[in-house]
């Protein structure tokens, strides 16, 4: 009767022992945690400029940023396609081949850069038209 | 605007200090109030026909924005005074800008630039010269039909700034550079304090020197 008490107290012991490490390690995890969110809570930003935000910027700044998210993505995506798929088609509307022309940008010298720099001018929702066209038609990889 | 007159009034009072040109001062006022300023000295040219003095209030400091500024992402900011001493030097020098319809910044439209700079209280004032020649119509602008200089006023634009809680409702900005400013409408401005006014080409000659 004895022996069975010593080996139940013995059990016990040894699961408050466990438990007692699983809350050091949870303990450990959350000042962990608590670090990691400190950090993150200070940062550094770009650019700040004291005019007023207008909604419809901040609207197509959304978009733009999601434009240029889905375009990382079918970039991504078009790496897998075989160039056989596409027999090396590029083609552009001939709207956007003039857009492009009064900025100063060829079909036949386009390049990243040049496409970039070229669009600065443009409103942000011509820029992301003119940037999912392209990528569309295979001009701007 | 009697605050930002006495900018240019009082560097051209304190013209003989100009050993402190360039350099940063730091004076205790009557009331017991600290203000810092510096200033570049320029050489006096009389009457000269590109140089068009202006002085303004840029923004405030440890003070909300009315508005959230571009870039904030949606956060009014506290620009704090520490901050806001610590990058007077780098105001210095940049240019002020204006964009068509005066609701914004165009920085390759650089039509003036900062000289002077001061901390007064909450108000951070900015002097310096236009380039009247170049932008003729500024003048006119401001000063005749129909925007009244009550109505202007100035943005800054800030790099690197540091934000010490992202998640703070109000972003405090603990770090920045100016990197320019621009002329504008006041209600387009983030800072309804703010304000701008050009002086008499009479006085565009007049030595600026570092001022309190």
């Amino acid at each position: 009767m004895e022996m069975e008490l010593e080996m139940e107290l013995g059990s016990t012991v040894e699961r408050l022992a466990d438990a007692a490490g699983l809350l050091e390690q949870a303990v450990e995890r959350l000042a962990q945690r608590h670090n990691d969110f400190a950090v993150d809570a200070e940062a550094s930003i770009g650019r700040i400029v004291a005019t007023v935000v207008r909604q419809r910027e901040a609207e197509l700044e959304e978009k733009l940023a999601a434009a240029e998210a889905q375009i990382a993505e079918l970039k991504a995506a078009a790496a897998s396609v075989p160039a056989e798929v596409t027999h090396g088609r590029k083609t552009l509307p001939v709207s956007m081949v003039n857009l492009l022309a009064k900025q100063g940008v060829t079909v036949e010298t386009m390049e990243a850069g040049a496409v970039d720099a070229a669009l600065v001018s443009l409103s942000v929702e011509q820029r992301i038209a003119v940037k999912a066209q392209l990528m569309r038609s295979g001009l701007l990889g | 605007m009697g605050h930002s007159e006495g900018l240019h009034r009082r560097s051209a009072g304190l013209a003989g200090w100009s050993e402190l040109a360039g350099r940063r001062d730091g004076l205790q006022g009557a009331a017991g109030l600290e203000m810092r300023a510096m200033a570049v000295e320029f050489p006096v040219v009389h009457g000269h026909p590109n140089r068009l003095p202006f002085e303004g209030v840029l923004t405030l400091v440890d003070v909300a924005s009315d508005k959230a500024p571009s870039g904030a992402k949606g956060h009014r900011v506290v620009l704090t005074h520490a901050a806001a001493e610590a990058a007077l030097p780098s105001l210095l020098g940049m240019a002020v800008d204006y964009k068509a319809g005066w609701d914004g910044h165009d920085a390759r439209q650089k039509c003036g630039i900062i000289t002077a700079a001061e901390l007064d209280g909450q108000k951070l004032m900015v002097a310096g010269y236009l380039f009247a020649r170049d932008f003729p119509e500024m003048e006119a602008k401001i000063q005749g039909s129909g925007l009244a200089s009550n109505l202007m006023g100035m943005s800054y634009e800030l790099a690197d700034a540091h934000v010490a809680d992202m998640r703070a409702q109000v972003w405090t900005l603990t770090r920045a550079t100016f990197t320019g400013a621009a002329i504008l409408l006041r209600e387009k401005a983030a800072y309804r304090s703010t304000s701008f006014r050009v002086k008499r080409p009479a006085s565009a000659g007049r030595r600026v020197a570092v001022a309190r």
